[in-house]
């Protein structure tokens, strides 16, 4: 069992608050990922959660017990930093083999389980090697089977799959993901990527400035965002956001954008109750833009596309609605720049934030 | 995003003349020692063309920029800027600019001059450096930093004043080695969209070197797709990525990367079959190309995430039973890796699939869009 409670945790380093009363909670053998840009708190907070940092107020339990005071030897926790160091000498085997022979492990345990932590991290192929001649995605997977080989009650990652190329990372992110859930050892995961959080967590923390924005499951963070900053940070292309103001004439509500007009007169009741005034911020995800070059649905928006960037299976088109920029994220299209096309949002994928609070209303 | 103001309508020298800048390389090798780092290379760059050299560290690209830009002598081979042959000409003479990817911006001068020292070393008045450094300015969005020192500037504006600096003497071709590679996931996919903008308005013969397929691909009018030296393919992204010529390009153009699997090809009762070990995939209708090219029964069948369609449900035709591995919600398209028998394969699916670890599936291939590849030449055969 390892739930980890944290309750009003905060962290200020002179007058700089970097984590700011943050409470959440961890259940056993989930995998959760604390997300956002540098300087948001999440790596502050999972050095207090590790022991290396001592929160200014609040608490930290593990499974019911307040570890505040408890060195991290004593946390039964296994770390994975960014930045490691190893002796060079040492062989990968032993390397990984190390925090088992320290707690007397036999031989056969031992080898067991450095194979199969090893095979799976795809170094098994290294084990024999000494360490100093290796790359940085290798040693990154030595420092991941390192952690992953003791079974402690929690894994703290810190951006673990930062020094790997993007190839490599791509498929170490399932890898990953699948060891996780597999050994069902509950996992704290920092990273700055949206897309690793989203591809392998179970909950997301998004946290902005020492404050936890939203913790929720990656769907629910992407379809369902609370505000602004959590609707503008996951997903790329990020989401359109287009500032308008409400517009109500004979009986049907309408976004004003200036530039056009966007009728949402099912909406408008949530929206006047929900909002703090008429202005406005209408989101919509790229991927829930289609785009034609004939005038299709009511609805439908004239644009001019300005740039076309192929990218495989889909294509990110970069158009201009006046002057207000959009982009959307379509299947293959053969369009150039400068063809003027249609546009159409997905209704059912709308967002509408009010712009003082930023909050989501719908 | 910024505002492009209109550059140069017209590419025209001192003389008013056009200012073309077709770069030809023909049988261009270079190699250091008894390694081989460019190995007979060809190729033709049109005039305008925006082109991206794409493969991994080690392929090439970067010795070719060099040799392409007089840094470097080949050992063999001829280099064309406007059909003039420039083996012999210095890189002063051969009106290249390259740009690297550390900048290297002069610390102790500002973005202005930076960006004006290449007019100033030509000896240029001053009101004309000033008109011209201007104009740069505000076509890279860069006006409002023109008295920063490089060491107050972000990477994405750095990038820009570099790519001012390179673009002020309006050279033939503007090379760019690997500029995306240090800027963090959001600035690059940003970058990318401002780089094709860019260079519809600045008109100049661009070759871009990266290690990053998603960059290529997007980017380039065409993309020549380089390893351990040798040209593999050099053709525009949408024949790149449908139509890959081998085995490399294939698994190395589009992420998440295509499925390969090994198998052999079997005949039984007329019907032409390849055998993956873990399930069967009738060629039958490819007998015929497949007779002719294979230089074995050993084949390698290629399928892309997205051309491998899931159900909870048998399907008619060819249809495999599979179990979840795991899921990976990314969006827009969820990744999906399924295992068959002993194999992981990836697949793609829509943003409303759910399933979990364990759960059964079945999948079948999109017919139209399978790679078949001959195991030991590499080559693609369908």
């Amino acid at each position: 069992m390892a739930v980890v409670r944290l309750e009003n945790l905060t962290k200020r380093f002179g007058n700089v608050v970097a984590v700011n009363n943050l409470s959440l909670e961890i259940k056993d053998g989930e995998f959760v990922s604390f997300l956002g840009p540098s300087g948001c708190g999440k790596t502050t907070t999972l050095r207090m959660i590790a022991g290396v940092e001592r929160p200014t107020e609040g608490k930290i339990c593990i499974d019911d017990v307040v570890v505040n005071d408890l060195p991290s030897k004593d946390r039964d926790i296994a770390m994975v930093f960014q930045f490691y160091v190893m002796y060079p000498a040492m062989k990968v085997f032993d390397q990984i083999a190390f925090p088992l022979k320290m707690r007397g492990a036999s031989k056969d345990e031992i080898k067991k389980s450095v194979r199969k932590v090893a095979t799976i991290l795809g170094i098994d192929h290294l084990l024999n090697l000494p360490v100093g001649g290796l790359t940085m995605g290798e040693r990154q997977r030595i420092e991941l089977a390192r952690a992953m080989v003791r079974r402690p009650k929690v894994y703290l990652l810190d951006e673990p799959l930062t020094n790997l190329d993007a190839k490599l990372r791509a498929r170490m992110r399932g890898e990953l993901k699948r060891l996780i859930k597999t050994l069902g050892t509950t996992t704290i995961y920092v990273t700055h990527d949206q897309l690793e959080a989203i591809s392998m967590a179970d909950r997301i923390g998004v946290m902005k400035l020492g404050s936890l924005q939203q913790y929720d499951t990656p769907e629910n963070m992407y379809d369902h965002p609370k505000n602004l900053f959590v609707a503008g940070f996951i997903g790329t292309p990020a989401i359109d956001f287009v500032d308008c103001s409400l517009v109500e004439k004979d009986g049907r509500a309408f976004l004003d954008a200036g530039e056009f007009v966007y009728e949402v007169t099912e909406f408008r009741e949530n929206i006047v109750k929900d909002s703090t005034s008429p202005e406005l911020i209408l989101g919509i995800r790229p991927e829930h833009i289609s785009v034609n070059k004939q005038c299709a649905a009511e609805n439908s928006i004239e644009a001019q596309v300005n740039v076309v960037e192929p990218t495989g299976n889909r294509t990110i088109v970069r158009m201009s609605i006046g002057k207000h920029p959009l982009v959307a994220n379509t299947g293959v299209l053969a369009i150039s720049p400068d063809e003027k096309v249609w546009v159409s949002f997905d209704r059912a994928k709308i967002h509408i934030f009010d712009k003082k609070t930023e909050r989501t209303i719908i | 995003m910024i505002e492009i103001a209109k550059w140069n309508s017209n590419r025209l020298g001192k003389d008013g003349q056009e200012i073309l800048g077709k770069v030809a390389l023909k049988g261009i090798t270079k190699r250091f020692g008894d390694k081989t780092a460019v190995n007979k290379l060809d190729l033709q760059v049109a005039d305008g063309e925006f082109m991206c050299l794409l493969g991994p560290s080690g392929a090439g690209k970067t010795t070719t920029f060099r040799m392409i830009a007089g840094v470097e002598r080949p050992d063999e081979g001829e280099i064309y800027i406007d059909d003039v042959l420039v083996n012999q000409l210095p890189p002063k003479d051969r009106d290249i600019a390259m740009m690297f990817q550390s900048y290297a911006l002069y610390p102790h001068k500002t973005v202005y001059e930076n960006i004006a020292y290449p007019l100033k070393k030509r000896g240029l008045s001053d009101s004309d450096i000033k008109n011209r450094v201007n104009q740069v300015a505000e076509t890279l969005g860069i006006s409002s930093l023109l008295d920063r020192l490089p060491k107050q500037l972000s990477g994405g504006e750095k990038q820009r004043v570099a790519m001012g600096r390179a673009i002020i003497r309006q050279p033939k071709a503007l090379l760019l080695d690997e500029p995306l590679t240090n800027l963090d996931a959001k600035l690059r996919e940003q970058m990318r969209g401002e780089f094709k903008r860019l260079r519809r308005e600045l008109k100049t013969t661009i070759i871009l070197a990266t290690p990053d397929q998603l960059e290529a691909i997007s980017m380039g009018d065409r993309v020549a797709v380089m390893d351990f030296g040798n040209l593999l393919q050099f053709d525009s992204p949408d024949v790149l990525y449908n139509h890959p010529t081998n085995l490399f390009i294939a698994g190395f153009v589009g992420s998440p990367a295509m499925n390969l699997v090994e198998c052999t090809l079997v005949d039984t009762n007329g019907r032409v079959l390849l055998d993956a070990g873990d399930f069967t995939y009738d060629v039958s209708r490819f007998k015929d190309q497949i007779k002719q090219q294979a230089t074995s029964s050993e084949l390698t069948l290629g399928i892309r995430p997205e051309h491998i369609s899931m159900s909870r449900s048998r399907a008619d035709g060819e249809c495999y039973e599979a179990e979840i591995y795991v899921v990976e919600p990314a969006r827009p398209d969820i990744v999906v890796e399924i295992r068959v028998g002993k194999r992981v394969l990836t697949a793609l699916a829509p943003e409303t699939f759910r399933a979990n670890m364990g759960d059964k599936v079945w999948i079948t291939f999109d017919q139209e869009k399978i790679h078949i590849f001959d195991k030991k030449t590499e080559n693609a055969i369908v």
